[in-house]
């Protein structure tokens, strides 16, 4: 597998036709795609659609369409009809306009802003990409796929910038990585798809799935009775105020008291100060490694959420005390990455 | 109507109902209210949020449906059952419509409901229908299979007219030179005749002024050259020769015996383009000398057959010689067949004729002497003769009512001339027509049907006689509304009466000639003349094919420049453009702008790394980032500094 192929989980997503003619289909159409991606090479951002790089085949109802006219013809020609004929050529001259139509559509349109969300093994992760129309006249119906996802439609009036959104499904946490977007368009009439690919550089990490019933961090945070974190209570608690540090808040400062002086005191919570704390691999029981990582995942989530520093130490990584979205992101990362297991995946 | 569900279906069913309105007129009633309450039901299900019928209540609503066209029709075959068929079967789709896939299958079932009509009947309007029905049917399709919301009505109209603009001249040229393969491919279930009127292959009283209530046109004919006078204009149709004392019959076909019509006199050139009547008889002025051997034979009686039925439009080019002698001697077959009479039937006329030939010196004289007798007795031509009731036509007519129309007359003088001895048959046809002056036309039309006699006269052959002259010599030498008694009138006999009308008529006979010319008859070869008229080599399939595929090669040329101009991307403005040579330049002397570095701060760079440049790029710049990003009123004289600086530029 090349380091770009698709990955497995986006794969699983595909679903199935059965059958012979299936692998077959499947083959032609992997062969066509490597070839495509051969003559392309690798795309940058923005990218162009160049009319060279726009493929276009007839739909099954495209299929349909010529077989009725083929029908017509016989009946025109049966019939010795010139108005039958009228009708058939006249739909026929319909039809490859239709192609040009389809093809002309979707060349020319600009492709950018590929984003790859993260998102925890299990929910979807968000593919983005934004289409503009630097044409002269609108463009509609153009729509993007990745593996067998879809986005929505989009209609683009000249000069205007569009956003589609794939939410690609994920099973395990690893890495994430696209290797293929397809932009397509079937309109005017549906009897003909025109569409690009494009291999932009585009990946991002899977976090492992949060456990539901995670054991108390070691350290101890807010626990009620029963041995579980309670993380609201852990808010109520005031526990004083400190200095503004960078990362913090804006609904945590006080600003009644940042109105007296020319300090901004930010208020700090019993259970934020008790979640300043190390989040250790080996203060768990010996669990399935991915157990493992998924408490931690829960752990992380709920010190990020507590609003305290944490750190987190994993066999390979350490990665020290620190606060917001950022850190949070690193030790998510840095759990999804885990080498031990199953293994990372799509990588 | 915003939900778009609703919108597309509303699309369709709108196209669908178009499509099948000029159907409906000859469907039985019971399918055009099957597809009504469908639609109506599809709709309320929309509109009211019912549910769709379930599987089995549609299931037994199709079968019924399909066994109501079998009771119907008795067949499924045929172009009124298929049609039938087709038209409960979009009926049963709507009840089922609930994806886009179905939407697209009912505009199909759109498609063919259109071609069914075009199949069945092609008059002047079924050109502009067509390009509306296929307007209307594309419309819901663009909508129904659009991804998102449906477009708004005016875009749609403009998207689907812009294609069918192109698609118009591909169909054109399509039509103009694909080739036609002549013959069907498989057996044509023909058509009821109740459709059809024309001349039928019997005569019996009644029969001809039935058809002479029909106002539609026959035939047409253009003339190179002279026009016949209107007592030379009787159209040959088929010849009648067996008599039961009732009803006059064609006798079945004889073999070609070989003799000729004698040519001479004056000949007249025409070309006759016969509307279909399901026959296989053509017409043609007395007596047909030329013809295209490939389409029709000449009968033992002068009469040109097709060697199809008629079941389209034909046109024959076609050279009579009118004073041409035909058979001047008679095989005694033909002279058998031409003397029969039922012996128990119409005694007193047979009695009356022996008569009149004993008194008369020679066959011609008793000829004229009947003819005498129809104009001096007090015989009427009127369209509405009094029934004939006994068992004894002819006679009950020649000495009883004495009032009839041309088959009266035309049936009673030949079977007095074969009591007399004299071989005799009927000859119907078409007498007359009316000049268009605006095509230059002949214009003959069902009510100037006619049937006449012909004589076998010893040195001078077949002779007609046409017995009606000797009572309405009008009808021969004007026309039928000039002989018939006032407060009698003819179809389409107002029209007659006023100059606007009548000049409005001939106006829309023009047009439907031109159609039936050039769009209905249009055939393999007017192909050919065209091509050569295009210049392309020699008249074969293959220069067709050649000119098919280079014309249709040419439309989408022009369509795709036209659609790539259409998105064609915004000019770059010239400051830009000139940035970005001044750019390349750099480049070249190993200075490259990286993309995500500002004007400024590349001129910044550049100045440090080149201070020799500093001054050029930092004018540049300056010059370039007024232009591109402050509002001024001298953008122009800004534009020639920078063009200026640029080409003086060389890192």
């Amino acid at each position: 597998m090349s380091p770009r192929s698709p990955s497995p989980e986006a794969l699983a997503a595909t679903g199935g036709r059965p059958g012979v003619i299936r692998s077959a289909g499947e083959r032609a159409s992997t062969f066509a795609r490597n070839w495509a991606r051969r003559r392309q090479g690798p795309d940058g951002d923005p990218v162009e659609l160049h009319r060279r790089r726009i493929y276009i085949l007839p739909t099954a109802l495209g299929f349909g369409y010529a077989m009725s006219l083929f029908g017509m013809l016989l009946a025109s020609m049966n019939y010795n009809n010139n108005m039958g004929f009228a009708l058939t050529f006249l739909l026929a001259g319909l039809g490859l306009v239709t192609m040009h139509w389809s093809h002309q559509n979707l060349s020319g349109v600009i492709a950018r802003g590929f984003r790859l969300r993260p998102a925890f093994a299990g929910t979807p992760a968000r593919l983005t990409l934004s289409l503009e129309n630097r044409g002269r006249s609108a463009r509609h119906d153009l729509q993007a796929s990745c593996e067998a996802v879809r986005s929505g439609f989009l209609d683009l009036a000249p000069g205007e910038l569009g956003e589609l959104h794939i939410d690609l499904p994920t099973q395990r946490r690893g890495r994430l990585s696209v290797a293929r977007i397809g932009v397509h368009t079937s309109f005017p009439f549906g009897l003909f798809r025109a569409w690009a690919w494009l291999h932009p550089d585009c990946e991002t990490v899977i976090y492992p799935a949060p456990a539901e019933h995670a054991p108390a961090p070691p350290t101890g945070g807010p626990e009620d009775a029963d041995g579980r974190w309670d993380e609201h209570r852990g808010e109520d608690d005031f526990a004083g105020l400190r200095e503004f540090r960078k990362g913090d808040s804006p609904r945590r400062i006080a600003w009644k008291a940042a109105a007296r002086g020319d300090e901004l005191p930010v208020k700090q919570f019993a259970g934020s100060a008790r979640g300043s704390a190390w989040l250790d691999w080996h203060s768990l029981p010996a669990l399935p490694v991915e157990e493992r990582l998924a408490v931690l995942c829960r752990w992380v989530l709920d010190a990020h959420a507590g609003g305290g520093a944490f750190g987190l130490r994993i066999p390979g990584a350490e990665i020290p005390l620190g606060m917001g979205p950022a850190h949070r992101h690193r030790c998510l990362a840095a759990l999804a990455l885990h080498p031990d297991g199953e293994g990372p995946v799509g990588v | 109507m915003s939900d778009p569900a609703k919108l597309r279906l509303g699309w369709m069913l709108a196209a669908l109902a178009l499509a099948l309105a000029p159907t409906t007129l000859r469907l039985p009633t019971w399918v055009t209210a099957a597809f009504a309450i469908a639609a109506l039901w599809r709709f309320a299900v929309q509109q009211f949020g019912w549910r769709l019928p379930p599987g089995w209540l549609r299931l037994l609503l199709a079968l019924g449906c399909v066994l109501g066209v079998l009771f119907t029709y008795r067949t499924f075959n045929g172009l009124e059952a298929g049609g039938a068929l087709l038209v409960v079967m979009a009926a049963m789709k709507l009840l089922e419509t609930r994806t886009r896939r179905d939407i697209q299958v009912l505009a199909f079932i759109g498609f063919f409901i259109v071609l069914m009509q075009l199949l069945h009947d092609q008059p002047v309007w079924s050109l502009p229908w067509l390009a509306v029905a296929v307007t209307a049917i594309a419309l819901a399709l663009l909508q129904g299979v659009r991804g998102g919301e449906p477009l708004p009505w005016r875009t749609a109209t403009g998207i689907v007219l812009r294609m069918l603009a192109f698609a118009a001249p591909v169909a054109l040229v399509l039509f103009l030179l694909f080739p036609r393969v002549p013959g069907p491919f498989w057996a044509l279930p023909s058509r009821s005749p109740a459709g059809l009127t024309g001349l039928s292959d019997e005569m019996s009283p009644g029969n001809i002024s039935q058809l002479i209530q029909s106002d539609e046109v026959a035939f047409r004919v253009s003339f190179a050259g002279p026009i016949p006078p209107p007592s030379q204009r009787y159209w040959r149709g088929p010849v009648l020769e067996r008599f039961d004392g009732w009803t006059w019959r064609d006798l079945e076909r004889l073999p070609m015996l070989n003799f000729a019509p004698v040519l001479r006199g004056q000949s007249y050139r025409y070309r006759i383009t016969i509307e279909p009547h399901g026959r296989a008889w053509l017409l043609a002025l007395d007596y047909p000398g030329d013809w295209p051997e490939r389409d029709a034979v000449l009968t033992n009686e002068f009469q040109l057959v097709a060697r199809e039925r008629l079941d389209k439009v034909k046109a024959l080019d076609i050279e009579s010689w009118p004073e041409a002698v035909p058979a001047p001697s008679l095989s005694p077959l033909i002279r058998m067949r031409t003397l029969r009479l039922p012996a128990d039937r119409n005694p007193r006329s047979a009695a009356f004729a022996a008569e009149l030939r004993r008194a008369a010196p020679s066959d011609a004289a008793f000829v004229d002497a009947v003819l005498a007798h129809f104009r001096n007795e007090p015989f009427v031509y009127t369209l509405r003769p009094p029934l004939l009731s006994s068992g004894h036509p002819v006679d009950e007519f020649l000495f009883g009512t004495r009032r009839g129309f041309c088959e009266h007359y035309a049936s009673a003088f030949t079977k007095m001339a074969r009591a007399a001895g004299i071989p005799a048959r009927v000859v119907t046809g078409y007498q007359g027509g009316e000049l268009n002056p605006l095509s230059n036309r002949l214009v003959v039309r069902q009510s100037e049907a006619h049937a006449w006699s012909e004589v076998w006269l010893e040195g001078r052959g077949w002779t007609r006689v046409d017995p009606t002259s000797a009572v309405a010599p009008d009808r021969i030498e004007f026309s039928l509304a000039d002989a018939l008694p006032a407060g009698e009138r003819v179809p389409g006999g107002l029209l007659r009466d006023f100059r606007m009308l009548r000049e409005l008529a001939q106006g829309w006979d023009a047009v439907n000639s031109l159609w039936t010319d050039w769009v209905l008859g249009y055939g393999p070869e007017r192909q050919f003349a065209l091509l050569a008229r295009l210049g392309l080599p020699g008249s074969d399939w293959r220069a067709l094919i050649i000119g098919l595929t280079a014309f249709v090669a040419a439309v989408m040329l022009a369509l795709t420049a036209w659609l790539a101009w259409r998105l064609r991307p915004p000019p770059v403005p010239e400051a830009l453009r000139l940035y970005r040579q001044f750019c390349a330049r750099l480049e070249k002397s190993g200075l490259a702008r990286t993309p995500q570095e500002g004007p400024r701060d590349f001129a910044a760079r550049v100045a440090a790394a080149r201070p020799a440049l500093a001054h050029a790029v930092d004018q540049v710049t300056r010059l370039y980032t007024a232009l591109r990003y402050e509002a001024r009123a001298d953008d122009d004289v800004l534009l020639a500094s920078l063009r200026r600086e640029v080409r003086a530029f060389r890192p």
